[in-house]
């Protein structure tokens, strides 16, 4: 089949999706605490056992699907629209315009992002939108300049040119003629970055500096049930599993992307 | 007949020093095809862009070019936005080089046609997109516009495109090397069919043969400034530089080309005397110094004697 990790990549992450979706038809409120039922392992009752307060772990895992996928849903979407935009302005803004950019890209990129968590937390609380917040400011730095890099060298591209010729003003030329393109490479490049998204979003909450209690969150799952490892193993494995197959999905589908959309690098060796 | 464009001491400095034109005066009138010939370098594309405002930031133009429509004349060097929007698909068609460059991958044949109603802000009408590639010998246009460029050969793509250049009627075309990326029986017949199609042509153009076939009259560019210009220039050339140029092109009959030894002289030097005196072989003491006039059609006085 044409392109296959695509179409896996695609469907495992619909599969997860109809899950979290899906979970509060079928599952106990994940919040819901039970300390008759502490640590229960998987079973009839509860598909994946319960965690330290006796709360459904099923059911949390689909309610952390939402908070980790959503938030880095959330910072995708930032790092691709600011990427794209500053990209943009930096290639067609001239020399000064290029200059102030570029400089600010390369302080986002200069900034560790753990630091700025830390920052933004100690600013206004630790939290999933704090988090998204701090996240998103290095996020878009690297999109950025790879927008740039596209958007400037297609500048005196012939078919720029021509457009221009047809008397269409430069930056309506290259809004018609280079940002599709353009936008579609920079879009499966912000993709691939996406699994680095989720373990560093499950690491910082991890840290506590993202989701807080009682929200589901992969990381803060992992952070909460590291004292009753031994006793209940499963609370540490089904977020791990959560969490590698996520990055699976959008790993395969960003590799996917690019094939489809860089006819130039299909030579680019396979992971 | 009046001159639709008429050039007059235009020169042009490219931002590292390069003085790619050094005083150029040329007329074009109203319906006729004047075709750029000379060596790479000899400035025939920087004309072009100079006209057409595509010179690189920081290049330095002086002199004038008015392109004159009878109603209104406007200024192409140094135009401003109104200016430009005037020139740009409206007194001025453009036929790229590449025809397969010069079209976007991702957007059908059609659409880069309909692009030049677009550019003026104006719906094309139905039909009128059909019945331009149909005036320019595209077939089928129905069901052609609606393919992507790859699936066209590059003839017909540059006739798709002279089609999108000529849809405003534009006073001139300007085409620089429009068949260089054809092979040779395409290109005569493009060629034909871009003359068919304009009203006045600038036309650069590296066959000589070609340009003998469309042109009515040949200018010849050496080191930035016209050293010849008339009719017939290339089946009687009289300046030393055109007869070395007709006799590189190899023709029947004519035995082997001869190839023209040296190279152009470097464009951030000063020229003093004639630019081709180096190379020429009538050269004369005076010729080192003294300025050569264009006059009678050709900057030669050794010939003119």
């Amino acid at each position: 089949m044409r392109n296959r990790s695509l179409h896996i990549g695609a469907w495992l992450l619909v599969a997860i999706a109809l899950t979290a979706v899906a979970a509060p038809l079928l599952l106990p409120d994940p919040d819901r605490v039970d300390y008759a039922a502490e640590l229960a392992a998987p079973g009839a009752g509860h598909l994946l056992g319960t965690d330290q307060l006796g709360r459904d772990l099923a059911a949390r895992l689909a309610s952390g699907a939402r908070t980790t996928l959503g938030s880095v849903g959330a910072v995708w979407l930032v790092s691709v629209a600011v990427g794209l935009f500053a990209g943009t302005v930096s290639a067609l803004a001239g020399r000064i315009g290029h200059e102030v950019v570029a400089r600010i890209v390369d302080v986002a990129l200069a900034l560790p992002q753990t630091v700025v968590a830390l920052a933004v937390a100690g600013a206004i609380g630790p939290g999933m939108w704090q988090l998204v917040l701090a996240m998103s400011a290095t996020a878009w730095a690297p999109t950025a300049r790879l927008a740039h890099t596209y958007v400037h060298a297609a500048r005196d591209r012939p078919d720029v040119t021509a457009a221009r010729m047809a008397g269409i003003g430069t930056v309506r030329a290259m809004a018609a003629h280079v940002l599709p393109a353009a936008s579609a490479r920079v879009v499966v490049l912000a993709t691939l970055g996406v699994g680095q998204l989720i373990l560093s979003l499950a690491a910082l909450s991890f840290l506590g500096l993202g989701a807080q209690p009682p929200t589901a969150e992969w990381g803060r799952m992992l952070a909460d049930s590291r004292h009753d490892v031994i006793a209940a193993p499963w609370l540490i494995i089904a977020p791990t599993a959560a969490v590698f197959l996520a990055v699976t999905s959008v790993s395969l589908i960003a590799d996917g992307a690019r094939e489809r959309v860089d006819l130039g690098s299909r030579t680019w060796p396979r992971f | 007949m009046a001159a639709v464009l008429s050039v007059r001491g235009l020169h042009v400095a490219y931002p590292d020093g390069t003085r790619a034109l050094r005083g150029i005066d040329l007329d074009l009138a109203d319906g006729e095809c004047l075709a750029l010939v000379g060596e790479s370098g000899s400035g025939k594309s920087t004309l072009m862009r100079a006209l057409l405002s595509l010179l690189p930031k920081g290049s330095r133009v002086t002199g004038s070019a008015v392109v004159d429509d009878g109603d209104e004349a406007v200024q192409a060097v140094g135009a401003g936005r109104a200016a430009l929007r005037r020139l740009r698909g409206g007194l001025l068609g453009h036929v790229a080089q590449d025809p397969h460059a010069a079209a976007d991958p991702l957007w059908g044949v059609g659409r880069h046609l309909r692009e030049a109603w677009r550019a003026r802000g104006i719906r094309p009408p139905a039909g009128a997109a059909e019945k331009r590639a149909e005036a320019v010998g595209i077939g089928d246009a129905k069901a052609r516009l609606r393919q992507y460029p790859h699936q066209w050969s590059g003839g017909m793509l540059q006739r798709a495109h002279i089609a999108g250049a000529g849809v405003h009627g534009p006073l001139i075309t300007l085409a620089d090397e429009p068949t260089s990326a054809l092979d040779a029986g395409l290109a005569a017949t493009t060629l034909a069919v871009l003359r068919e199609d304009a009203r006045a042509l600038l036309l650069v153009c590296h066959d000589l043969r070609h340009v003998a076939a469309v042109a009515d009259r040949v200018a010849v560019l050496y080191a930035g400034r016209v050293v010849e210009i008339g009719a017939g220039v290339l089946e009687r050339p009289r300046h030393p530089y055109t007869r070395a140029l007709v006799a590189a092109t190899p023709r029947p009959g004519h035995g082997l080309p001869v190839e023209l030894p040296g190279t152009p002289p470097d464009g951030r030097r000063e020229i003093t005397g004639c630019a081709f005196a180096p190379r020429c072989g009538v050269a004369e003491k005076a010729c080192r110094t003294e300025d050569p006039a264009l006059a009678e059609g050709v900057a030669c006085p050794v010939v003119r004697r």
